[in-house]
Order: C-alpha cells, then structure tokens, then sequence
C-alpha cells in the first residue's frame, strides 16, 4: 500500500478512528502491529513472515544480550543478530550483484564459471527495518535502552506502518520508549501532521511526479537530448529525488503524530546547505546519524586525528552508497560525496572554519536573504550534489558517462538528432513549479515543514489547504512509487 | 478529539462545497464530446413538431446533415448519436424516456453492437466513459446497464474510474475536434471548416479485420431491439433501420457477417430496413478519423442517399396509415396507447 493511494487513505482513517477509540496503550499496540502487517502484506504478504522473523529474532537476542554479562557472550549475541541482519540483506539485495562482479573477475583471470542465477526480489523496505533493528540491538548492547520484554510490542515497533517502508530509520531510544507508554491525543499535534500529510502529498504529486516524467523522457533517450536537456534534466532529479524522499518524510511523520508518535526529522531544508557536511547533516538524516553512531563512531571517529577521520568518513560514504543499491553507480555517487566530504573537512581544519551548521539551526542564516558569500557557497554546494545525482540517476556508469560528456562538450546538440524533446511539462512551467518550492522552503526554513502555517489566521490557512487539495486532485498525474522504495 | 474531529468534518464539508460548485461550473462550461449525451436527451425532450429521431453512436454524430433531412423530409431530426461504446441498450433506454406519439426513429446501431459482448470495454475505455458521464451528466446513468453501476460503484477499478473521471472534467487538453459545443441544435457534430475535408487512412501496414458473425451476440441484441420495437409500437412510434455508412474496405472484408446480422434482423424484428449495408458502405475518400466518422463530403453523400431512402419509407407509411395518425403529438407518457 503506497501513501498515495486511495486505499492507504481510507486505511488511515479506519486505523485513525480505531486506534483512538481503543483508549489503551496495550490494544493499541496489538493494532498498529495488525495495521503494519496489512499495510506490508498489501504489497506481498509473503514478505511479512520475513520482517517479523527477524524482528523477532532481534528482540530474541537483545534479551539474551541484556540477560548476560560477560562481554564474550554479549558481543556473540549482538554479532549473530547483525550478522542474521546483513546475511538478510546481503542475500536478497547484493547476492546477484556480488556474483556478477565475481564471474567477471574470475572471468578475467581466465576461469570461466557458471553462474548461479536467482530471481531474488527485493522485499520493500528491507534496508529501513533491518538498519532499526540492529540499531536496537547495538543501543541495548551499550547499555542505552532496556530491551522490551514484550515481543509484540516490539514487532509493533518494527511494523510501524508511517515509517516501515522507507523510513526515517528510528531510533529505538525515540521511539520504543513512546510505544512503552500511554498515548493522549494531542489536537495540535494532530492538525500540524494533517498539514505535514498535506504538505508531503503536494511535493510528491504536484512536484516529484511530475518532474519525473521530464527526467524519466530524457535519461531514458539520452542519445537524442541536447545537453542543455540533460543538464536541465539533471536539476530537476534533484528535486524530484528530495520531493519524492522528503515527502515521504513528511507523510510518515504527519501520520504518526495523528496517532500520537513522534518521529525523528529526516530532512531539514538541504538544498540550503553551505557545504557537502551540512548537506549531509540536512539529508536523510535518520540515515546519516544511524551510519555515525553505529560505524563511524566504532570505526574510531575522530580520535585518531585528521587522516583517521578522512578515512572513515570516506568509508561510512562508500558503505552507504552500496546501501543505496547494488550497483557500481551508487559506488561512485557514494566515493563521490565522500571525497566532497572529507575535502570539506580538511579545508574547514586548514582555514579554521566554524563547524557546519546542525539540521536545527535555520539553514542559510536569519536574514530575508543570504549574502551574497553565502549564496555562492549554496549554489556550489547544490552543483556538486546534482552533478554527483548523474550517477544515482543514470541506469550505468557507461549512461553516466555520456550524460556528463553531452552537458559539458554537446550543450546545444544532439549526438543523433531526432526531434524528441523531453515529454510532460515544458521545463518552463516545471522551473515555475521548482523555483517557487524553493521559495517556499526559503520562506518557511525555520518551520519544521513547508506547511507549517498554524500562526496565520485560520480562513487564510483553509484557502491554502483547500487550494492545494483541489490543485493535486486536478493536477495530479498518474503517481509513480516512491524512489526510496526500490532501497 | 471531538473539537478536532468537528474541524475535520467542517473542513470535509467546505471541500464538498468547493467540489460540488466546481462541478456545476463545468458541467456548465465543460466541452466533453461525452457531456453532449445530456444536451442530447434535453433536446429529444424539448424538440417540438413531427419528429424523426435518429438513434445510434457516432457514425450520427459525425455523419448526418439534419437541415438537409429537415427540409427533404419536413420533419424535425433529432440526432442521438453520441458514443457507440455506451452500448445499445443504453441508446435504445435513452431514446424511449422522450419519444412521443408519431415520431419517428431511424436506427443506426455500429455493427459492433452485434460482435462484441462488450463492446469497448476490453480497452478499459468503456469504463472510463461511464465515469466521465457520471460527473458531466450523472442523469444518463440510469439508462446504464446495471453490471456498469455495479462495475463503477462497487470495485476498486470503478472507483479509481470514478476519480480519474473527476480529472478529465474539465480538461483543456481533448481534441478540440471532439467538444460539445460543436454540435449543432440537431445534434449533428459540425467539423470546424479547416478540418471538413481531412481524409481519413489506416496507419502502415494496418489491414481491415475480419469479424466472423457472433450468434449468440447478434441473438441477445435483437432481443433488445424486439422489445424496443414493440414498445414503439405500442406507443405509436414508427421505426426504421438504416445500417451505418462504413469504409468499403471494411465492409468487404465483413460482407458476410453484415448480410447475417441485416437477415436476423428482417427475420426477427419487425422493423423495415431502409438502407443496407452493402448499399451504405462509402469509400475511404468519405471518411473523417475512423471507419464511421465522415468527412464533409462524405456526410453529404450520406444523407442525401440517406433522405431519399427515409422519403420512400415515409411515403410507403403514410399511404398505409389510417387519416388519424397525424404525429407530432402529446408526449407518450401522457397519451400512451390511448393514440392508438
């Protein structure tokens, strides 16, 4: 079941009146697991029996950890619960990859092998749920939260519909503790996520969609686009990818908070960011901080010095580029971004620069409009993120290749002219659409969303949203999943 | 949480104002070729003097000149023809609700009426139609087949149907060729003059194909014409069939099932066939946008050959007829069989 589907609404709003209704933190957990069970199995039930085993796996052997004491057993417990968790991945999402690479290898060394083909499909959201739950299990290996006795009451935190697909990647100390307590219905907290669902609703199928029929013409015919279409095409899947996520976000945190959770910020305005560290610190952020505290962090930090510190940087951006697929496309996007990222960090240490600025503050300082500086920095900073989306976005490295070949050698031509121009909307009216979120988001930064409109006067408010219900009712072109599906 | 869900429902309620006042203005303003279905029926109704009222899909629609059959014929035409994929029954249900003593119907039914169990639907268009008339003219749903409600109120596809209908209402993007607000006070669809004589073709290597006759499909609609024909009867309403005009191509690769279907109806239906399909059939020169749609000239042709046809028919009646069966009367629902 996907957020913008019809069923998912009237889905919600059962769940909505029933969870409400039950009054009861222990039924009410029982129903969110029943919820998250339909909401997984709508797309393939066979695949519920997988999340919940290895829920139950992990609550199995975070109580184990918690139940011994000698750090031999503890560290086996913990090892075998991550391992379970990266032999799941490993084999339903990298297994065809590895095997490619390795009969190519092998192939080059001049060892010819057959290959062991399986059609593994992707279960949705495998990477999301196993990242939280070896998150748990580390957290109460170190001792930071308790492990839940209750196993449902754990599986209702694993199949939390809002977040189960594509995140945010909770955090058991946020979250567990939420679903460990009674819930009162909060009525601001409730309207400020209807406006958050509204909001995510908006960027996903006035924005992201539509942009994706002009991004999906051009890089799926790149041979017959001029490179200023694919440097244009390029922009726009840069929104289009931080439209699609972000509302995402945003529909999975204004449906929690109707039914009384709050769930960690995923994204705090990036496209404002000054460098590539910001960036990242305003980017899938569950992702970003859940990669810092469970990898970084072990690996050593930054206790080993500057050189140290560049190093597990730049292998926490390779790691997480492979997290992304299994291709060497999100590699290099993910070397990419990390050589971005450590070269911003040797430069802030060299010039003695301030720490980027944290997904709190207010991106882009607190004037109507950055200074110029500050604009440069952005509009640098935008660049490189967008040139390095080439390479998320093109289906090879080969495709990459070219695409970056034609925007900066063949601006105004076509390698084979053929008349084909990008379908969907033209690319002014899409530009129209792209600058005024951007104005939007510019506007609205201090706010926890873009619709964050509670303090106008309420006739005022209700314009907006009814404009915007009828605009997606009217405008809206058939939806596609959401891209962080796929992951 | 009551004070919120008063909210919700007040926000509900002022989403269903907006809807429903936007709705209105299209309906009113829509240019829909299929929102003409309720223009047609206000026109059957309020249509005054003797009548002849042609009854089929678009092949009417984009194939008769009914000034020419009003003045070769001195009767008031009423052109029904809309979408031959909203299925016979529906057309022939539409036409009785308005139909008065005297009138007179010619039918001119597409003759995938009678091959296809369901014509258009295996191309998810029907449902799609229906949809669209459910916002533009939601009166026309009754003359609907009840498998069609069902379909559009009862499943998921109807109901995604239903809402993607809601889309197109309005929709700057249609042809403009296929708007309402080209037909006439007749109900014919006036071509815009650029395009009158744009000719119609198959595309590369597309050949006419070859419908064996469906017996069992030929069986049930002539059911329905029977039962058609026997309330006009009763209600002192004369009926003809006029087969349509189809590209001779076409024709010639069907000759034999056409000639089945013309035979079952001659057989079963007491109806006089006016014009048969061998003698309908027009060249490709003739043809507008599909096998059916004429062009300029070719629905001159067409109604001329048309018009002497009726005349004849007309002419044979009324020497038949007994002095009082004048036309142009009170309306059936209100004289009934006492006309008789």
């Amino acid at each position: 079941m996907t957020f913008t589907s019809l069923p998912f609404l009237v889905f919600l709003v059962a769940v909505f009146a029933l969870y409400w209704s039950l009054g009861n933190r222990w039924l009410q957990n029982r129903l969110l697991l029943a919820a998250g069970i339909l909401f997984y199995g709508w797309w393939d039930w066979r695949f519920c029996g997988l999340m919940l085993l290895s829920g139950l796996g992990d609550w199995g052997l975070a109580l184990l950890v918690s139940s011994v004491d000698r750090p031999t057993w503890r560290k086996a417990f913990v090892g075998a619960s991550v391992g379970a968790n990266l032999a799941l991945l490993g084999f339903f999402k990298y297994f065809n990859f590895f095997q490619e690479n390795l009969v190519g290898l092998l192939g080059g060394a001049g060892w010819r092998i057959e290959p062991w083909t399986l059609q593994v499909v992707l279960p949705l959201g495998i990477s999301f749920y196993t990242f939280q739950s070896m998150g748990y299990i580390i957290d109460v290996y170190r001792r930071l939260v308790s492990p839940v006795r209750n196993p449902l009451d754990y599986l209702a935190y694993v199949a939390f519909f809002p977040q189960l697909m594509a995140g945010p990647i909770e955090r058991a100390g946020n979250l567990l503790p939420q679903f460990l307590s009674p819930r009162s219905f909060d009525r601001e907290a409730a309207v400020d996520g209807c406006r958050q669902v509204l909001w995510g609703f908006t960027k996903k199928l006035l924005l992201a969609d539509q942009l994706a029929i002009f991004v999906d013409g051009a890089y799926g015919h790149a041979w017959a686009m001029k490179g200023w279409h694919l440097a244009l095409a390029t922009v726009f899947f840069a929104f289009q990818i931080y439209c699609d996520f972000s509302a995402y976000s945003d529909i999975a945190l204004g449906t929690a908070r109707l039914l009384g959770f709050r769930l960690m910020r995923n994204f705090a305005y990036p496209y404002f960011s000054l460098d590539l560290v910001e960036f990242w610190r305003r980017w899938h952020i569950s992702l970003s901080t859940w990669f810092r505290d469970y990898v970084y962090f072990p690996l050593g930090g930054s206790r080993g010095g500057l050189f140290s510190a560049a190093r597990n940087v730049f292998v926490i951006f390779l790691i997480s580029g492979l997290w992304h697929g299994a291709s060497w496309n999100f590699v290099v996007w993910g070397t990419l971004h990390g050589l971005g990222v450590v070269a911003c960090t040797l430069w802030a240490a060299r010039s003695g620069r301030a720490a980027p600025a944290r997904p709190s503050e207010v991106p882009g300082g607190p004037g109507w409009l950055p200074s110029p500086g500050m604009a440069v920095r952005m509009a640098t900073t935008f660049a490189l993120v967008t040139l390095a989306w080439v390479f998320f976005r093109a289906k090879t490295l080969a495709d990459a290749k070219y695409i970056l070949k034609s925007i900066f050698t063949r601006p105004f031509r076509a390698q084979f002219a053929s008349g084909y121009a990008p379908p969907g909307l033209s690319y002014r009216v899409l530009l129209l659409l792209v600058l005024s979120l951007v104005a939007v988001e510019w506007f609205q930064r201090r706010q926890a969303h873009g619709l964050a409109v509670g303090h106008l006067p309420r006739p005022l408010r209700w314009a907006l949203y009814t404009g915007l219900i009828w605009a997606l009712l009217l405008w809206s072109s058939e939806t596609t999943s959401f891209i962080y599906f796929q992951f | 949480m009551k004070r919120f869900l008063v909210e919700v429902a007040l926000f509900a309620a002022l989403q269903g104002v907006v809807g429903i006042g936007w709705l209105a203005y299209w309906r009113r303003h829509d240019n829909s070729y299929l929102g003409a279905s309720a223009d047609k029926e206000r026109l059957l109704a309020t249509a005054p003097g003797a009548r002849i009222v042609f009854v089929g899909g678009s092949n009417l629609a984009f194939g008769l000149d009914s000034e020419m059959v009003e003045r070769r014929l001195g009767r008031h035409p009423v052109n029904m023809g809309v979408h031959g994929y909203f299925g016979l029954p529906f057309m022939l249900r539409e036409a009785k609700v308005a139909l008065r003593s005297g009138d007179v119907v010619v039918l001119t039914p597409e003759y995938e009426h009678f091959i296809f169990e369901d014509w258009g639907r295996g191309k998810g268009l029907l449902l799609k139609s229906w949809a669209l008339t459910a916002w533009l003219s939601p009166q026309a749903l009754r003359h609907a087949p009840v498998e069609v409600v069902e379909e559009m109120f009862l499943t998921r596809k109807g109901i995604q149907a239903i809402l993607d209908g809601y889309h197109m209402v309005g929709d700057k993007k249609i042809d403009p060729i296929y708007g309402r607000h080209n037909f006439n006070r007749y109900g014919d669809l006036v071509l815009p003059e650029a395009l009158a004589d744009r000719v119609f073709s198959y595309p590369p290597g597309v050949v006419p194909v070859t419908y064996p006759p469906n017996l069992a499909v030929m069986e049930s609609m002539v059911g329905h014409l029977r039962v058609f024909v026997a309330w006009c009867r009763a209600h002192d309403v004369q009926v003809l069939w006029a087969s349509p005009p189809w590209l001779r191509e076409k024709y010639l690769a069907n000759a034999r099932t056409i000639e089945e279907l013309e035979a079952v109806v001659a057989r079963k239906v007491p109806v006089e066939i006016v014009l048969r399909g061998r003698e309908a059939n027009l060249p490709t020169s003739r043809f507008f946008d599909t096998e059916y749609h004429l062009n300029r000239s070719g629905r001159r042709e067409r109604t001329e050959f048309l018009c002497e046809r009726l005349a004849r028919a007309l002419r044979r009646e009324k020497a038949q007829a007994p002095p009082a069966s004048t036309g142009g009367g009170l309306p059936v629902t209100l004289s009934g069989r006492g006309m008789q």
